[in-house]
Parts: structure tokens; sequence; C-alpha cells
């Protein structure tokens, strides 16, 4: 991939100006010195393409030039690896189920996550937050829609932490993302969405993912689809359809296509608590071209399912395509393995989803080959996955998750919020300029000490109780046994820099889970 | 810390440095005020106090210092009021694809009304007491929600320019957003965003600043991409790392260095955020004191405007703010009226017209000393005819907004209103764009903000300089 402004051309533009325009030596240092840093941040392609020259720290000596290092560096284990890249943090309880298991054994288990018993979280989870295992009539007549937001967003997040599954959460926080619906728009039927089709389908079969949110009636009530009739249809759902959730943007389809397409739809309702429905009056019987497939004109006596037929058929149409195959392949290697995959890698992937039918644990096997995850940079945890992690490697006992998950909303991903339909940036370049948010959350949760709420209890990390012993617990539990040397040192320093106490143990927690080592996965 | 630093402010010390060395001892100024420990405190205390002493005694003119600082702004770090003729830019998007037609809408063109049923707006001339249009010349009024634009356009620093946009024709919301952000069309190569070039390539307004741009926005806009000392800062009045007052320092010196070894962009955007932590803390956002009576808002983007002010009043660098204003995706019922659907699109046209003059009347209205200039753009407009739902599916052709004292405003500018009937229209659906939208953006980055490179700005493209900006 190449960019027009290449950093060097930039940065000699940049000095040039700043020759023209003030020569003096201080000022062109400094000058320089911020171009660097915008070059750096203009041409963000990959984290291991990134060069180190830039500015100087005004906290003393930055490291010598060449010494930054991609986060993986350290990596040196698969099955470790592996634990980082596809759950929510690593945890004492995970690492051992790894170990025992080996590399594929690992990823069979999490890709099988039925299988895993996770009735127990359920449980306590259908007792904290009843909201959640309410039916779509129940929802409607609770009333209190406020609720029902606060408690699906906890539910996200204490499931993200704690559940077994947690594979499957990484892959339901992709298709939550990948099939965006914003809640400010829908209300509660977000929460049938996020239960009955999201988290049902999040390991099973794309296509029938694709289907389930087609006829989810908080994804037609969020693209307009629900209020789209003839002769004047809604093009809404219709686009998104193909740009964002089959074919990817301009691939293979015209703006004709799209206005076919929302003709072929129309009739695709909701009635009652969000429910799907075909509605026959609101249907366009006429003839239809769609991706050079006609659809023959019908008759009012046409049967209604025939009708809703074609829209399933066009629909059908765009799982089958290869451009589908390719995008979900691309999407899915860059959440999974890098944010620019190999070539060979999508490749290989989209063949999967063509040869498995739209297997899902079949992309992600050909995705996460050991010798794949061995080769690929470290990603950058978005706040969502960074809030869980922290739960999880802190050990934290939670009973009401609310006020964390509120605090953890403040980092910039309060997780059925994103409006726009395209799903929260997997950038890091959205994201990683936000870090104040991040280290003041970690403050916030290192210091969160009360039973009915969320305890993290410095109990564990203080056996032995000394400094030393604080910092080794800090890389067993949350670095897996991989904390790089220079974190060891950086955190030993600062504990044993005032007196050795419950807050300073604390605020050690709290920088480990905001030093930068901890922010990649 | 700020606490510190106030208590600093009552000391009297000597001058330590003399002019040619004003940036770089500013700069370390700067600096020592991150670096404050206890142990350091003194000494930085005492430098940062003479260059602050000095530059408002420079500026003020025998003023009592006390005299020049309004009481919401209890510290100035770098009090060397600028000089600058380049302005300041705010630029904000209006994202989803505003619908141009409802905010200006041209109610000279017959075919705006037979294409719009039930949600064009009556002219301005219509009888009864129904919400209706407030002209702006013969052929386009503002919308009831627009009106408290009024004083701005009637005072003429504010400039609507209609039938513009990008020459692309993508109707994806994302790639016309994003081609608009990085300021080429349908290059999906480049990731740099247009705003970003433009600081890139001109010095600081000051050299010593530790921020020169920030997105009020959750995420780093594309619009700023590429921009050196740049952050997105959702709540600048909350710019704290958290946990124990009597720790904070140390803490977050031990970040800056954990975050030093990290790769780019983390590394940088940890340096500046440290950096500009201790500078955000010193303003009171929260007492921030309006002038001449505005009143913004109390909403997401009221508030961001709110603290663009504060930010600009204090003085302390900053040459560029990005902000978004989304939800303007009216497939159905958007309500361009009050009496329409619940009014949806009014109420945001409210906000987004309510927050924009109450910034005007703060920050440009009557001033001389802050020169600021606003540029209001959107992915793109909607379809010339409604569709089923009272509502308009995306199109092409839109509106954008410029203001400033040195905007050539008072009007509506076009490149000839390509018109509204059937066989004028973009795929016989949608406003043809007849002015390319960086015409606007070049100008205001060559006249208003002082860089000659338009070529890097915005690559491959030649603007016609339209008479946006005025000497």
């Amino acid at each position: 991939m190449r960019t027009n402004l290449d950093s060097d051309t930039m940065e000699q533009d940049a000095e040039a100006v700043a020759d023209a325009i003030d020569s003096t030596p201080s000022r062109r240092r400094f000058f320089a010195m911020g171009a660097g840093a915008a070059a750096a941040l203009a041409t963000t392609r990959t984290v291991e393409a990134q060069s180190s020259k830039g500015r100087t720290s005004p906290f003393g000596p930055t490291a010598p030039a060449g010494s930054k290092q991609d986060a993986s560096v350290e990596w040196k284990d698969p099955v470790l690896r592996l634990v980082r890249r596809i759950t929510m943090g690593l945890t004492t309880e995970e690492v051992t189920i790894a170990r025992g298991l080996g590399y594929a054994g690992y990823l069979d288990y999490h890709l099988n996550p039925d299988r895993i018993d996770d009735s127990a979280l359920d449980t306590a989870l259908a007792a904290r937050l009843p909201v959640t295992v309410m039916t779509p009539a129940q929802l409607a007549a609770f009333g209190d829609n406020n609720e029902v937001a606060n408690s699906l967003s906890d539910s996200a997040l204490y499931r993200a932490a704690f559940s077994k599954r947690q594979l499957k959460e990484r892959m339901v926080e992709f298709w939550t993302d990948h099939f965006t619906i914003s809640l400010n728009k829908v209300g509660f039927i977000k929460l049938v969405d996020d239960r009955d089709v999201i988290r049902a389908n999040a390991i099973g079969n794309f296509k029938t993912l694709l289907k389930a949110t087609s006829k989810s009636g908080a994804m037609l009530v969020y693209l307009d689809q629900n209020r789209s009739r003839t002769p004047t249809p809604n093009q809404n759902y219709a686009r998104e359809i193909m740009e964002l959730h089959t074919l990817g943007v301009d691939a293979g389809y015209s703006q004709t296509d799209v206005a076919e397409l929302s003709r072929i739809l129309t009739g695709w309702t909701t009635q009652g608590p969000g429910n799907f429905a075909f509605d026959p009056n609101m249907h366009d019987r006429g003839a239809k071209m769609f991706l050079g497939r006609a659809f023959p004109a019908m008759v009012a006596t046409t049967p209604a399912a025939t009708q809703m037929a074609e829209g399933e058929a066009a629909i059908q149409m765009l799982v089958d395509h290869p451009n589908t195959a390719k995008y979900i392949a691309l999407k899915m290697a860059r959440w999974l393995l890098a944010y620019t995959p190999p070539q060979a890698v999508v490749d290989a992937t989209a063949a999967a989803y063509l040869s498995s039918n739209g297997d899902i644990s079949t992309m992600v096997r050909t995705i996460l080959s050991a010798t794949n995850l061995m080769a690929s940079p470290a990603k950058y945890k978005r706040p969502f996955h960074l809030a869980a992690s922290g739960l999880r490697g802190m050990g934290a006992q939670v009973t009401n998750i609310r006020s964390v998950r509120q605090r953890a909303d403040q980092m910039g991903q309060p997780i059925f919020y994103w409006e726009q339909p395209n799903g929260y940036p997997d950038r890091i370049d959205w994201w990683s300029g936000l870090v104040l948010g991040r280290w003041s959350f970690m403050a916030d949760l290192a210091n969160r000490n009360v039973a009915a709420q969320t305890q993290i209890s410095t109990a564990p990390f203080r056996m032995p109780d000394t400094a030393d012993g604080v910092v080794a617990q800090i890389a067993t539990r949350m670095f897996g046994g991989e904390m790089p040397a220079v974190l060891k040192t950086q955190l030993a320093t600062y504990l044993k820099a005032g007196t050795y106490s419950d807050a300073r143990v604390r605020e050690t927690l709290s920088l480990a889970a905001s030093a930068t080592q901890f922010q990649w996965f | 810390m700020r606490a510190s630093v106030k208590r600093c402010r009552s000391q009297r010390a000597p001058r330590s440095s003399s002019g040619s060395d004003v940036d770089r001892s500013s700069l370390l100024t700067v600096l020592r005020v991150v670096r404050m420990t206890d142990e350091h405190f003194d000494n930085a205390c005492t430098e940062y106090h003479s260059l602050a002493r000095r530059d408002f005694l420079t500026t003020a003119a025998g003023v009592g210092i006390a005299a020049m600082l309004p009481t919401w702004l209890p510290s100035v770090v770098l009090a060397q009021t600028s000089s600058s003729s380049r302005d300041i830019i705010l630029s904000v998007f209006l994202s989803g694809g505003v619908d141009g037609m409802s905010l200006v809408a041209p109610f000279g063109d017959p075919d705006y009304y037979t294409g719009r049923p039930t949600i064009a707006i009556a002219r301005p001339d219509a009888a009864g007491n129904g919400p209706k249009l407030t002209a702006l010349d013969n052929f386009f009024g503002f919308a009831p929600g627009m009106t408290p634009l009024m004083p701005a356009y009637a005072a003429g620093d504010l400039l609507v320019a209609h039938a513009t946009g990008s020459v692309n024709t993508s109707r994806s919301h994302f790639d016309a957003q994003r081609y608009m952000e990085v300021g080429k069309p349908a290059d999906a190569s480049l990731t740099s965003g247009w705003l970003g070039r433009h600081l890139a390539t001109s010095t600081p307004i000051r050299s010593n600043a530790p921020l020169r741009a920030l997105g009020l926005t959750t995420g780093m806009p594309q619009t700023l991409a590429g921009a050196p000392r740049a952050l997105p800062v959702p709540n600048p009045a909350n710019a704290a790392v958290g946990g124990s007052n009597a720790t904070g320092v140390a803490r977050s010196q031990w970040l800056g260095s954990n975050y030093a070894t990290a790769n780019d962009p983390v590394s940088s955007n940890a340096l500046d955020t440290t950096n500009t932590m201790s500078l955000l803390q010193l303003i009171n956002f929260v007492g921030y004191a309006p002038a001449n009576g505005a009143v913004y808002p109390s909403t997401g983007f009221g508030n961001a405007l709110k603290s663009a002010a504060a930010l600009i009043k204090a003085d302390v660098g900053i040459e560029a703010i990005h902000a978004f204003n989304g939800g303007w995706d009216t497939h159905a019922a958007q309500g361009p009226i009050a009496t329409l659907d619940g009014g949806y699109m009014h109420g945001k046209m409210l906000d987004l017209s309510g927050a924009l003059a109450a910034f005007y009347a703060d920050v440009i209205q009557g001033t001389t000393s802050y020169g600021v200039t606003v540029v209001v753009v959107s992915e793109f407009g909607r379809n010339a005819r409604e569709n089923g739902n009272r509502g308009t599916d995306h199109g092409r052709g839109n509106v954008a907004f410029a203001m400033g004292k040195k905007i050539a405003g008072g009007k509506v500018m076009t490149n000839g209103w390509p018109g509204l009937a059937r066989e004028n229209l973009e795929n016989g659906q949608d406003l043809r764009v007849t002015l390319d939208h960086r015409d606007i953006l070049a100008e205001v980055v060559q006249n208003r903000l002082g860089n000659p490179n338009l070529g890097i700005v915005f690559p491959s493209f030649t603007p016609k300089i339209r008479g946006v900006t005025k000497p």
C-alpha cells in the first residue's frame, strides 16, 4: 500500500516551508520535530512500518534510535499469543486451560462455545439483570427503555470480561460492529437482536447470520426498511446490506442495483414488538433487474410468501457472491490477525468461505494458524476490550458492573451507541490518541473496593507481600508470565519510590494496566 | 497541580530570558510545568512566572496584570498574545449527509415544492402563522431552525454556499466522508486529512504550543490526521490522569517514560497527552463565561463549541479545532419544521445553529483579538425529491458554510443554481454539484490560515478563488 504523500516528501516540503518563513535555528528545529511526528501519523500503514524517529521525551532520554519495536516481539510463546488474540485478556485460569490443550486444542475448545459450560454466568446475569432474559412482549410491556439500555450494556461488558466463551465474546464484538444497530434509534429491540441474532450465530454460519439480521426487527427499524413501501421505497437498508454487510463498497453493484434492491425488499417490515413481517400491500410487484438477474412482474393474487421470496432470493445472491467472501474474509482477518493482513491469508479465508458455504469457524481456523499468528504484529485494544481485560487481569469480583461500565464508556466506545451503520473503527489511528481516558479508567478501576459493586482485591498480588512479590504476581496474572523486563523494572521502581501500602499497590496495578505493554493483544 | 501554579502566580521573580530566546524558553517552560515535581517546583515556577509576567506586560501596555485576566482563566501558560494575522480554524463536519435543501431551502425553485410535497418549508411570503422560511435573498431561505444564525448572516460574517460538495459521486456515507476529510476524491491510499496537511506545512502560530490541533471527538478525525501535535480530546474539562492527586504528577511521569518506547502513533500521542494535560488543567472550563451574552445549547455539540471558545480565548496556541455534529441521516420522518413528525430535524438545526450562533457572538462578533474562521461541511446532500416516508435518501449537492470577520458573508454563493427539474438532476434524482467545496476550503487555507501550500493541502486540485474571504 502506498500513500500519495510519503513521509520523507512531506517532511522535506514542510522543512522547506519552515525555512522560507523563519530560518532561526530554534524555530526550525521545533518545527521539524513537529513535522516528523506529523509524517508518522500521516503515513500510518501498519504498526511495524513505523520508524523510531520522533520527538524527545520531556521525561528524560528516549530509547535509542531503532529500539522501538512491535509489542509482539516479546511474545515468544504461540499458545500465549493465541490466548491474547482470542480472549478479552489474559487470566491465570485461561492460560492454564490453554497450556493444557495446546495451540490447536485450545482453538478448537473456543470454536465450540456451546460445549463450554457457562451456566453459572447465565444464571448470575439472569438474576442480576433480569431484563436481559425478557421476551420481546415482556420488554415492550416493561416500559423503562433506560433500564433496558443499561442492562444490555452492562451484560455486554460482564460477559466480555467473565464468560468462559471468550472467542465467542470477541466475535460478538466483531459482528456487533459489522451489523451495527444504534440503541439510541431502536430502543429495546436491540436487546432481542443481540441475544437472538448476533450471539446465537457469532461462531455459526455467516449466511445464516446475515439472513437472521435481514429479518431482525432492530435492523429493519435501524435502517428504515420497516417503512419502505412502493412506489417510493426507502433505499437505506438496500444500500447498506450491500455496502457494509456483504459485497463491500462499490464491489460489483451500481446505484441502479441499490434502487432495484430497495424495490425488491419493499414490504419487509415489522409488527408488534419488533417482530419481522412481510406486508404485501407495501410490496412493489413490478419487474426488476438486480445484479443482472431479472425478477419478473407479479400480480396482486401472487401469494405473499412468493412475493417475499424474491427478497430472499436477492439476499441469497448476496451471500453467495464471491465479493462477499472477499469482503468478510478481509474484515475477519483484520479483526483477528492484523490491521493489514497478508493478501494470501485473505485469499485463503475467502476460499474457505466459499468451500465451507460461509462457516465462520472454518474461516477463523484459516486465519489463526500458528504460522500466521506468530508472524502477525500486535493489535491495539479498543476501549471495550481494554476495560474487559483490565477487569480480567486485576481479578475483579463484580456484583454490579454498572458504574464501572459507565466509566468505561467514557473511554470512547459505549458498545451499542455508534451512530452510523459502519460500526466502531478497527483502526489504530482512530483510537491511539485517547490515552488519557484509558489511564484514568485504570486508576479508577484499581481503586474500586466495594463488594456490592466491583471489588479489586490486592491480596492475590501481595504474595509474597513485598514490592518484588507484587511485580512478579502482576507479571503472572496480567501478562501470562511474558512481561517485558523494562516494565518490570519500571513497576518495581514506582512501587519502591513510595511507602509500601495497599494504596501504592493499587496504583502499581493501575500503571501496569495503563502501560503501553498492556494495550496490545 | 492547578493549585500549585495558581500559588506560583502571586510570586514575583526577575526576568530570566530575553527576546531572541522566547520560543525556546517558552517551550522549556511548558515542559517544566509538565515535569514539575515537588523538588523541581520552585525553580520551574520561577521561570514560568517570569515568562508569563513579561509577556503580559508586553501586551498589556501598562494595564495591570489582574485586569488582563478573566476570572474563568486563572492561569495562562503561554501568555504571549498572538500577533499572528493567521486565523484559528474551527471545522465542523455534519455527518450522516445533511439535507441542505431543508437547512437553506431554494424557495425560488418551483420544483423544490413539487418534489417535496410534504416536507418542503413554506415560502417566506406564505400566508398564515405557520412555520415558514426566512429569506436570505430572493431565492434561498433559512429553515425556522436555522434563524439563530440570522445575526451573523445580516452582519455579513456568514457565507452560505449551495449546490456545493465533492466531485466524487459516491453515495456511501463512509467513502464520501473519507474523501472529503482527506481532501481528495476517490484516492483510497491517502490517509492524512486536509487540515492535518495544512498544519504539517505551516509553521506553528506558537512554536512552543504543546498542542496545535484537537478534535472534540472520541477518536482522531481523519480531517486532522497528519497534523503535528494533534489529539482527540472529547472533554477538555476533564484532562486528568485520575487517582490520587498526591501521586498524579509522579504517575504522569511514569506513563510518559513508559510510552516513550512504544511504537508510533501510540508513543507520540502519549507524549502529546502528557504535555497537554497540565495545560488543559490550567483552564477553568467549568467556570468559563462566554462574552456578549452568548448562551450555548446544553447539548454535546453546544458544549463542544463552548470548550472550543474557551480554548481559543485561553490563547494557548491551538490553531485548529474539529468537531462532528451527527444524526443527519434522515431517511424517514425527517421533520424539518417543529410541526411535522415531531420536528426531529428542526431540533437538530436548532442545536447546530444555536451553538454556531453562540460561538459567533462569543468569539467572532465585535472582537478583533481572535481571528477565527469557521467552516461547516457534510459528506453529501440528499435526494431532491422526498421518499415515501417523509424523508430523503442519499444525494449529492449540498450546502456549506463559512463564518468569520474576514469571510465575505451575507450572501448565498452558488456557481449557478443547477435547478431541481428532473432533467437537471444528477441521475434524475439529485441536485448537481456545481461548486467544488474545496474552492471554499482552499481559499480559507490560503487567505485566512496563511498557508500557500495548496498543492499539498489539496493534492491534484487547482482551486478557484471565488471571493469567500475578504481582505
